[in-house]
């Protein structure tokens, strides 16, 4: 059984309470990019991204892709699931989290999104990526399949996080989209998630690319990512904060709003680069035997 | 979405800090249609402000945006000036 191959609803998730950031829709551009690419049919993708400025939107989406996209919000999500006629789902979620969930209005919170998937008629199968910060209250849920009162086996649903009870890691990279060189601050275990199913390596040697070989490659390189940008970023603050200094000169001579703005830059350039020193990322994987026999392609 | 690469020459009234955040894809400098006049201005996105610029980059009112639609179509980068690399093409192992 491939997911790719097989009856595979694949989701890209952005639920917000408020506006999204743009950087987050970019993550899901880059997503579409890396499953078309796969092999995945725009027919079995699905968007959810909120947001008020819908055009804006699916421009930043539509660097990702030439294939038409019918965008639609995450309290879709839910109530497509309830007449659910895939066999498998593979969902990616980025935005903002906290300890209550992913942010929306309310926000989704780990039994709520459970519920939605263990619910979900025809649903056999269900892998679902959580890049967002503090993905780590979604461990530790009854994920696994158990037999239901009627005696069916409810879905098997496999949850990676892309962290534990920390803050997710969001790099500067610059990737080649269909329109150009796209930079921004992307969601890194998302990219290597999506990079892995666009090129897969078989990282334990079993001969498949399974759901394990996304989460192992993804974590490696989101690990070997952070540190060498952790030291980059150590280099560089001194250089970072000789700027920050001058532009705080410059706007205390002269308070206007040119001094203030490249105030906000040179604090935004180098507090960007200090908190990368002190954020720690551990991925994790919910209900990992199955995904050793999952294969994606 | 269309993006543009231009000369940092091209925009002298913004600041190099400013440009370097464009650059890292933490802040957006985009075109859009000025709703009133029809042609298409600069305009540069924060973490939570909106700001239009004129033809020399030169911050020229903060955007409210009950006040205006804006819609980002065309970005725009700074081809002499450093973009960060492809995390997704470097080898890590």
């Amino acid at each position: 059984m491939s997911l790719i191959g097989g009856n595979t609803k694949w989701v890209l998730f952005l639920s917000a309470a408020n506006e999204p950031e743009t950087r987050h829709i970019t993550d899901l551009a880059f997503g579409i990019l890396c499953l078309e690419k796969a092999g995945v049919s725009i027919s079995d993708i699905e968007i959810y991204v909120d947001g008020s400025d819908r055009a804006s939107i699916e421009n930043f989406l539509k660097s990702g892709t030439a294939s038409q996209l019918n965008l639609k919000e995450s309290k879709d999500f839910f109530a497509d699931q309830t007449v659910n006629k895939h066999e498998n789902i593979v969902m990616f979620v980025t935005g903002h989290g906290g300890p209550l969930g992913i942010d929306a209005a309310p926000p989704v919170t780990p039994h709520a999104l459970l519920n939605c998937l263990k619910s979900s008629p025809n649903l056999k199968h269900a892998v679902v990526y959580l890049g967002q910060c503090y993905a780590g209250v979604f461990n530790y849920i009854g994920a696994g399949s158990k037999k239901k009162d009627d005696g069916e086996a409810d879905p098997e649903i496999i949850f990676i996080g892309a962290t534990n009870l920390h803050e997710s890691l969001s790099l500067h990279t610059t990737e080649a989209f269909l329109s150009g060189p796209v930079s921004w601050h992307a969601n890194i275990f998302l990219l290597f998630s999506f990079k892995w199913l666009s090129s897969p390596v078989d990282i334990d040697g079993d001969g498949k690319f399974t759901i394990m070989d996304s989460y192992k490659f993804a974590g490696v390189c989101s690990n070997g990512a952070n540190k060498n940008m952790k030291t980059n970023a150590l280099i560089g603050s001194s250089d970072l904060q000789a700027k920050f200094v001058a532009a705080k000169q410059a706007f205390d001579a002269n308070q206007n709003p040119s001094t203030d703005l490249a105030l906000q830059a040179a604090h935004k350039n180098y507090s960007m680069s200090a908190s990368l020193l002190y954020v720690h990322q551990e991925c994790w994987i919910l209900n990992a035997i199955p995904s050793q026999r999952i294969e994606a392609i | 979405m269309k993006l543009h690469d231009i000369l940092s020459s091209r925009l002298p009234d913004i600041d190099d800090s400013v440009k370097e955040c464009v650059n890292m894809g933490e802040w957006l400098l985009f075109k859009s249609e000025d709703s009133t006049s029809s042609t298409a201005s600069f305009y540069l996105k924060t973490d939570s402000k909106i700001y239009k610029l004129d033809d020399r980059g030169k911050l020229l009112y903060q955007v409210e945006p009950s006040s205006e639609k804006i819609e980002i179509d065309e970005i725009f980068y700074f081809s002499d000036i450093h973009r960060p690399i492809s995390l997704s093409n470097t080898r890590l192992f």
